[in-house]
């Protein structure tokens, strides 16, 4: 399979995140905006360094979110349902992708190009995203309370979780998954509005500045 | 006379309460330089010598004023193409800082050529072209101590914005203390050239001009003067410089929107020609020629670069590899706008985009060192804006148990400063 085999699953991924961020934003524009970076620097624009395992591991991994999300929203059978689904979604993505392969995109480009992939420095680039996680962690704390918070939270955690310890050679700037575990909380959070005493808010309800002295 | 007594001790009085209370002070000094020396000291201590070490230390030993005759036509002998050749290939304060460092460990000459960059490494290795351990490691430790300067000066500087030692500490150390980075011949603190200096010279203009956001000209030519100071290391330590003119051109008022910008201009300028002095004796066609030549040699380095495999990479490619933040942009866009209005934060901005911008624009393929100042600048844009908004709900917590003295005016000391500080 080349990389333009795994574009549409890829595609398929991120319509689903939409879907997902449309849910709970309930703002087109804004679940657009959350999920328009991935758009735009997703791998295929990068030589194809995302393969099939990791198209496979996109797709799975944006389903079970998407379902988690409507499993908070849903009663009864219906909630117990879509939790099945969550977890077929979360099975077949396991199977497909051939775990940990979906993160060791090294090794994919090398079977596919017959070279290794060395654009990047791989141990400068390892942990580029810990200090933007340092510094929106408060978006994250004010949004606790939220009714997504949790799904997407624990969700979020597990792929970072199998990007950092399950990746071999980290192109982690390429790395849908590890993309998805990063942004999609954080993009969520930024484009929500906090639930009234989830603690102070840098932001007014009406987008204005409520600290200035 | 008590009055003026005031006025003259004042600076003194400012400077010294950035490292009140002492105690906490030395405790956070403390903290960063044992965490920098344990990232980065082992790695210098052992790493061997990369092919430009040799032509940088030659480069600092050969006098940086340039004492050969102006000449415009090809009329010198091969030391003076040498020396000219050194004088426009980088501007001079690296040089003059590892030049100080060489003579003052003895060292006046090196005996061997220079890295042959057509021939393989092998090859240059077998005819000893690599600076002996005596002297690159003492190059290097001058790097770690501008590096180590830069961590202090951004803990100083996002204590001046969030009032919380603690979150200053972790935030500066975490825009610097990379732990993948310190491990090539191509990091900042590891290379010998002048990307440590940089990293100081711009942090030095960020701490600077935070401290002095009024757009008064006593501040135009201080900042002026600090970006000068960084144009004289690295060509592109100019983009600081822009976003200072930028900034005092957008928020001065009247015929200051025109003159604070020219005075700093004027102040970068007359430092970057005083550390130069290449520029002088020949006339303005004499200095014409050295400042094209010295942008020429940059393009002409680029060339030479992507025509080899160093170079085969798409803008694509380096800009994710420079920059791989960028798909935080909607986080980043959101945490960043609350804070718009207040002053350190467009000194901040001011400070950081021109960089972050124009050194993308430029960049041709992937080197930590040159990442270095476009991350830098980013992340601390990010992170002042970010440990900012977490010290805010911290303070707004009741028992949160904070002592910062600012708790009540969650702005800041900057942002009361601020209203109205640059009307001129």
């Amino acid at each position: 399979m080349s990389i333009l085999d795994a574009q549409p699953m890829t595609a398929a991924a991120l319509v689903a995140l939409a879907a997902g961020c449309l849910a709970v934003l309930r703002n087109p524009l804004g679940a657009l905006l959350a999920v328009a970076p991935l758009a735009l620097l997703v791998p295929w624009a990068a030589r194809g360094v995302s393969g099939e395992p990791m198209a496979h591991l996109s797709v799975s991994a944006a389903s079970v979110w998407v379902t988690l999300i409507l499993a908070k929203r849903l009663r009864g059978r219906a909630r117990g349902a879509v939790l099945i689904l969550a977890a077929a979604a979360a099975a077949a993505g396991i199977y497909l992708a051939r775990l940990p392969e979906a993160w060791n995109s090294a090794k994919w480009f090398q079977q596919q190009y017959g070279y290794p992939y060395n654009v990047a420095d791989t141990t400068y680039n390892g942990y580029f995203y810990i200090p933007p996680l340092v510094a929106s962690s408060y978006l994250l704390w004010e949004r606790r309370c939220e009714w997504w918070f949790w799904p997407t939270a624990v969700w979020a955690a597990l792929l970072l979780a199998g990007a950092v310890f399950l990746g071999e050679a980290r192109f982690f700037q390429y790395s849908l998954p590890m993309q998805m575990a990063l942004v999609v909380p954080l993009a969520t959070a930024a484009m929500s509005r906090p639930a009234p005493g989830a603690g102070g808010t840098g932001r007014h309800p009406d987008g204005g500045v409520t600290w200035r002295t | 006379m008590a009055n003026l007594t005031a006025l003259a001790t004042a600076p003194a009085r400012r400077f010294a309460a950035v490292f009140s209370p002492p105690s906490r002070t030395v405790l956070a000094l403390a903290v960063i330089c044992f965490v920098a020396a344990a990232h980065f000291v082992p790695h210098l201590l052992t790493a061997s010598s990369g092919p430009d070490d040799v032509t940088w230390a030659k480069r600092s030993l050969e006098p940086w004023w340039f004492g050969e005759p102006r000449l415009i036509g090809e009329q010198w002998t091969a030391l003076g193409h040498r020396r000219y050749y050194y004088c426009v290939h980088h501007p001079s304060l690296a040089r003059i800082v590892y030049r100080w460092t060489l003579r003052s460990a003895g060292v006046t000459s090196l005996p061997m050529e220079e890295w042959d960059y057509e021939a393989d490494s092998a090859a240059n290795v077998a005819m000893g072209r690599v600076l002996p351990y005596a002297i690159r490691t003492p190059l290097r430790m001058v790097n770690f101590s501008f590096y180590l300067a830069a961590i202090i000066l951004a803990y100083l500087g996002l204590n001046a914005v969030v009032h919380n030692r603690a979150l200053a500490v972790f935030g500066a150390l975490a825009v610097f203390i990379d732990p993948g980075a310190a491990r090539g011949l191509n990091d900042a603190v590891t290379y010998i050239g002048a990307d440590s200096a940089l990293a100081f010279l711009t942090m030095l203009s960020w701490f600077v001009w935070l401290k002095s956001p009024q757009c008064s000209l006593r501040n135009a030519v201080l900042v002026g003067f600090v970006c000068g100071l960084a144009a004289a290391t690295k060509v592109n330590g100019s983009f600081v410089l822009l976003g200072a003119l930028g900034y005092y051109a957008a928020f001065s008022r009247g015929w200051n929107r025109l003159a604070l910008p020219l005075a700093a201009l004027a102040a970068a300028a007359g430092v970057f020609l005083a550390l130069n002095p290449v520029y002088f004796g020949g006339g303005f066609g004499w200095a014409a020629k050295v400042f094209r030549d010295t942008i020429r040699v940059m393009f002409y380095l680029r060339e030479v670069t992507t025509v080899t495999a160093w170079g085969s990479y798409t803008r694509f490619e380096v800009i994710m590899a420079t920059l791989p933040h960028l798909f935080f942009v909607v986080p980043v866009l959101a945490i960043c706008a609350q804070w718009r209005r207040d002053v350190w934060f467009r000194v901040t901005a001011f400070w950081a985009v021109p960089p972050i911008v124009l050194n993308l624009c430029l960049v041709y393929m992937y080197m930590s060192r040159y990442a270095t100042p476009v991350r830098t600048g980013f992340l601390v844009l990010f992170m002042s804006a970010g440990l900012k908004a977490f010290q805010t709900i911290r303070s707004a917590h009741p028992g949160a148990g904070t002592r910062n003295p600012h708790a009540g005016s969650a702005g800041g000391g900057l942002s009361a400063a601020a209203e109205g500080c640059c009307d001129g």
